[in-house]
């Protein structure tokens, strides 16, 4: 029964099923591999926002449906792209790995701005806070 | 971006599924957004976002490019199968 369901949701329930435990010296190794700095160009096109995005020798397209969104996705995307499993996702998220600076989030929210380029910095070491979930 | 559109995730997954069966290639689930399919052959992988309504066509563009790039569909079959 458990295949007939749709891919997303048959790994949402196994994952339920079988949490991981996070190991701090693996979340550090994880967060070692990723990037420093990571490049988008985005724009806008129909509804979506859709960013290419440079991180070291990758790069990759992806798109979200609003500002938070689209941080959310390149993210995701980054962490994904980087083999990072799952199990270090939200907290690799919740320590804020990779925000746009202020005004370049502005423009990101502003409907009005149709391309832009944003920079994007890790979070350093010492603002990091390992808190499992 | 002439002969592309916007594809239904549904659409996509349908085609990733077959992929998935037929072709060598890694499905993975990433995150909340993401589906990573990764290359056998080269180990590159790409994250399609397939958690909105649709995916955009500049993407569904990428996507079908990087496919015949790292030799896991011809650019007709991705036409034919999507």
């Amino acid at each position: 029964m458990l295949y007939k369901l749709p891919l997303k949701l048959r790994c949402s329930l196994i994952r339920k099923i079988f949490k991981p435990e996070i190991i701090p010296e693996a979340f550090f190794a994880y967060y070692h591999k990723l990037p420093s700095n990571v490049s988008v160009e985005w724009f806008r096109d129909g509804g979506f926002i859709v960013g290419k995005v440079l991180a070291d020798d990758k790069s990759f397209m992806t798109q979200g449906v609003s500002a938070d969104d689209f941080i959310n996705t390149v993210n995701e995307s980054i962490l994904t792209v980087f083999n990072i499993p799952y199990a270090y996702f939200d907290i690799l998220k919740q320590s804020k790995s990779y925000i746009p600076k202020r005004d370049e989030y502005e423009r990101l929210k502003d409907t009005s701005i149709n391309t832009s380029t944003m920079g994007i910095n890790k979070t350093n070491e010492s603002e990091l806070v390992l808190n499992p979930i | 971006m002439g002969q592309y559109a916007n594809i239904k995730s549904k659409r996509m997954n349908h085609f990733i599924r077959w992929l998935g069966k037929y072709k060598a290639v890694d499905i993975v689930c990433a995150g909340k957004h993401p589906i990573k399919v990764e290359s056998h052959s080269t180990r590159e992988s790409f994250p399609l976002p397939v958690s909105h309504e649709e995916v955009n066509r500049h993407i569904v563009k990428d996507f079908k490019e990087w496919l015949a790039k790292n030799n896991v569909c011809t650019e007709e079959e991705f036409d034919q199968k999507l």
